[in-house]
């Protein structure tokens, strides 16, 4: 007996520490030639992607291995408390978030900056610099502020992040569905709209008041017999934006012709956990009030000039007065467009608690007797991340790839200043932005592969195919060949050409532009993690009209966020922790 | 040979329980002990972006008393819930389940039916039925939304909408209390009940036979008195803890939840998993202050109550 409990004894010792210390180590390989990539897997773009450019680049590099972790769902705040403990083996991360920025200050990560001159499509072809979509504007979110208390002054220096993805978060819609329907606009028969499909090398035949696509010089998205749209905000026929309403008056009557169609139609959707919907009041917002607004909102610089605040006064807003911005003549509108079509009146909107819900609503709306749901608040990741909705679909002909879901711009706003400070163009909010980061490495031999492995994922072909086979938007100039847009799902196609046509629409990356300043992770008290425009008290715009149940008690509290006192006290303890 | 016998029996006796007790001894020392002076130290100090640590004398108690006195701060909200609550668990939910156990206890008309109702939350996954209760009274779809629609009753005059009880700000604190007592009545129903099942059934009789002639006297002169240690605990640890007592607030909201219902428990959650460290030390100074108004009143109040309190020894 005495030998058994000896026996028990040593055991329970051994298994306690050896656990302690199993727990407590790193998952050492011992592989120096393994390089861990750790992309975000939660999302509808996976992780498969990575997978298949390491095939290819190990290939090249056969001493090394690149293993993707498939299973990771960790934001950045949880891969930085992993680093800090020691509990992992990771040396790049593909973060569905920027928020990296506090593991810089602590030396977590490798500067990057040599990087940027490295050209990934060899000698002819740009560097990563050149590659980045403002990379003036990407260098202030991967620096690391610095703080001079003899000259009061702000310096940014070193750059420890790339971008990695782009996301946009609209209403998106079945546009064959929509023609079926009548809820989009067809080009009128006039000799200027005539005119115009002739500029643009588009013959067509005329049958009454319609114009019949019939061929085209350059691409369009019409097949020959197409009755032709009016032209969307970029001006030309056959593309992603064709019919869509272009005033809110316009958007308005389509939604009341949903609605009135059949009492249980809905002409919206969305999820009420991820509240996509706020993506389109920050879009409005921005649309209405302008870059230097949304500039005023995310780095608090309006960039010296001045923005019109709700009260109609006018204001240059810098980092002394930033707490201003949130009173931007603006978010009256967006809360109120927010109410009437998403929280007022349940006749034209259903929702989801999860984004699961909402998807498998908006896709099984129509089918059978199941009430039609006309629109859902959605993200460019829908088709991917509704995969398995989507092939239950499939016997309807609703599968993945078999409809043509385009992401409706925002019509124009009475007012707007626009993209271009005149009054013309679309914004796209987008509620995820990532970045590749690497932690800090012991091997110079390791650091030089891991950045060779990093830049051949930027090479042109790299980022066309990721986005060709995912949907998922590289925040790089890249081009895509048509025979690669052909091969895209229509939906992937139509957001693709949306993101590129920077000219007419602009796609707001908020989650890296708030890192412009460091007000996101250096200001104690500052409300992180709740986009630019939060409410005082609820955060939420969409709680916040449940909570207080009118407009301008939530314009009031978007105001209300942060005092003039409380302003000055982020200041203060920004400077105390530079 | 007998005492080399003896030394070698005690130092495998020292080693058994070396091996018993080290184990959570270290985590004792690390991760409190250390953890708390840690938090002590980190109060004085201001935590770098870099990590480093620069004094900063008294800077987080001025900084965490300013938003506790500061007019709509949520340090100041979540301190005035967390005694509300504390209160309201107080005068209004021990009572409540003193009452609901000695029913149990004297076995009343459909106790077992009664007992299974309150058993059965904790039965079924916490998460599960929370999202049954939010499922059930949030959104506009909810089946009491529809129920308020339906009915023209709790109806915001501005919106027209049936109020939603987790957003509403008169609704939404006490809905989370409601479910908070709902919740933990499966435990007290527990603990209470068995405490008076250790009261023998003699000294009931003998009550009787003094005079005890309902179950109201009953209850206040023999039972209460007779469970009060179990009572005082209650009433203690409850007291201990709190300000660090988070409630369903996580559960209901996540890290989301409006201003008005965090209580300081929640409020300490929230930070530390949305926060960097450069908060932490404004936090450790607000949990020191916590301490040294909890630590005395607790000691206080367990005197009083060893020292006012009913004995249970019975003559």
């Amino acid at each position: 007996m005495k030998r058994f409990f000896k026996i028990l004894a040593i055991i329970l010792t051994l298994t306690l520490f050896g656990s302690t210390v199993a727990s407590c180590g790193e998952d050492q390989t011992g592989n120096k030639y393994e390089i861990v990539v750790e992309p975000f897997s939660g999302s509808g773009f996976g992780y498969q992607w990575l997978k298949d450019l390491a095939t290819d680049w190990m290939k090249d590099n056969p001493d090394y291995t690149v293993k993707v972790k498939e299973s990771s769902t960790y934001m950045a705040g949880d891969q930085l408390s992993q680093i800090a403990a020691g509990t992992t083996i990771t040396d790049v991360y593909y973060g569905s978030d920027p928020n990296y920025s506090p593991g810089i200050y602590k030396g977590y990560f490798e500067d990057l900056t040599d990087m940027l001159s490295v050209k990934p499509d060899g000698e002819n072809g740009l560097t990563i610099r050149e590659k980045i979509m403002d990379f003036d504007n990407w260098q202030k979110v991967a620096s690391k502020v610095s703080y001079d208390s003899a000259t009061d002054k702000f310096s940014y220096s070193g750059c420890y992040m790339l971008p990695h993805s782009i996301t946009m978060t609209g209403l998106v819609y079945d546009h064959d569905k929509f023609l079926e329907l009548g809820l989009l606009t067809y080009a009128p028969n006039t000799a200027e709209v005539k005119g115009q499909l002739s500029a643009q090398g588009i013959t067509f035949d005329v049958s009454g008041s319609s114009l019949i696509f019939s061929s085209s010089t350059g691409s369009t998205n019409y097949k020959s017999g197409d009755r032709i749209l009016i032209a969307g905000k970029d001006g030309k026929y056959g593309t992603y934006d064709d019919g869509q309403p272009q005033t809110m008056a316009d958007f308005d009557e389509m939604v009341k012709n949903i609605v009135a169609m059949d009492a249980a139609n809905k002409a919206f959707v969305y999820a009420t956990k991820d509240e996509y919907v706020s993506e389109l009041v920050n879009a409005y917002v921005v649309q209405y009030a302008g870059l230097d607004a949304y500039d005023a909102l995310t780095k608090y610089d309006s960039n010296g000039k001045e923005i019109t605040l709700d009260d109609g006064s006018k204001v240059v807003i810098d980092w002394n007065n930033g707490y201003l911005a949130h009173s931007v003549k603006g978010v009256r509108g967006a809360v109120e467009f927010l109410n009437e079509y998403f929280y007022k009146d349940p006749t034209y909107y259903t929702y989801g608690n999860y984004v699961q819900n909402a998807q498998a609503r908006f896709i099984a709306g129509g089918i059978g007797q199941a009430d039609y749901v006309a629109m859902i608040a959605e993200g460019n990741w829908f088709e991917l991340e509704a995969m398995e909705t989507l092939k239950s679909a499939e016997p309807f002909g609703k599968g993945y790839g078999q409809v043509d879901y385009r992401m409706m711009l925002l019509p124009n706003i009475e007012g707007q200043k626009g993209i271009d400070g005149n009054g013309h163009g679309s914004v796209i909010a987008s509620s995820e932005a990532g970045a590749i980061t690497v932690r800090k490495q012991a091997d110079a031999e390791k650091l030089a592969a891991i950045k060779d492995f990093i830049a051949f994922t930027l090479t042109e072909k790299a980022l066309s195919t990721t986005t060709v086979n995912t949907g998922l938007i590289r925040g790089y100039k890249y081009s895509l060949t048509p025979a690669q847009l052909s091969a895209m799902t229509p939906f992937v196609r139509n957001c693709y050409l949306a993101y590129q046509d920077t000219a007419n629409v602009k796609v707001l990356t908020s989650a890296t532009d708030l890192l412009r300043s460091p007000f996101p992770y250096a200001a104690v008290g500052y409300m992180a993690d709740v986009g630019f425009l939060p409410c005082k008290g609820v955060k939420s715009l969409l709680n916040s009209l449940k909570s207080n149940g009118d407009v301008t008690s939530v314009v009031n509290g978007v105001a209300g966020n942060y005092s003039q006192s409380t302003w000055k006290e982020f200041l203060a303890s920004i400077k105390n922790s530079l | 040979m007998q005492r080399k016998k003896a030394s070698s029996h005690n130092k495998v006796r020292t080693l058994f329980i070396l091996s018993l007790i080290s184990y959570p001894l270290i985590l004792f020392l690390i991760f409190y002990v250390f953890v708390n002076l840690n938090s002590i130290r980190m109060a004085f100090f201001n935590v770098k972006l870099d990590g480093t640590w620069e004094f900063a004398y008294f800077d987080n108690f001025i900084t965490f008393i300013k938003g506790l006195t500061e007019t709509g701060n949520v340090i100041g909200m979540s301190m005035y819930n967390s005694i509300r609550m504390y209160l309201i668990n107080l005068v209004i939910c021990m009572p409540l389940y003193l009452i609901f156990s000695y029913m149990l206890f004297k076995q009343c008309f459909m106790h077992k039916a009664i007992r299974i109702v309150v058993m059965l939350p904790q039965i079924i996954s916490g998460f599960v039925i929370c999202m049954l209760f939010v499922n059930f009274i949030s959104g506009p779809d909810a089946p009491l939304s529809m129920l308020f629609s339906h009915l023209k009753i709790f109806i915001d005059d501005k919106s027209g909408m049936p109020i939603d009880l987790l957003y509403n700000e008169k609704t939404a604190f006490a809905t989370t209390i409601f479910y908070g007592i709902w919740i933990s009545f499966g435990t007290s129903l527990i603990v209470y009940p068995n405490a008076m099942k250790e009261i023998s059934s003699e000294v009931i009789e003998s009550a009787q036979l003094d005079g005890v002639s309902n179950m109201f006297q009953e209850m206040f002169y023999i039972i209460l008195p007779l469970i009060f240690p179990t009572l005082s605990t209650f009433l203690i640890t409850g007291l201990a803890g709190i300000f660090t007592e988070a409630g369903t607030i996580l559960a209901f909201y996540e890290t989301n939840a409006p201003d008005y219902v965090h209580n300081m428990g929640y409020y300490y959650a929230k930070l530390v998993k949305n926060a960097n460290e450069t908060t932490y030390p404004m936090l450790a100074a607000g949990g020191l202050l916590m301490t040294l108004i909890v630590a005395p009143v607790v000691i206080l109040v367990r005197h009083l109550l060893e020292k006012y309190g009913p004995s249970t020894e019975v003559q």
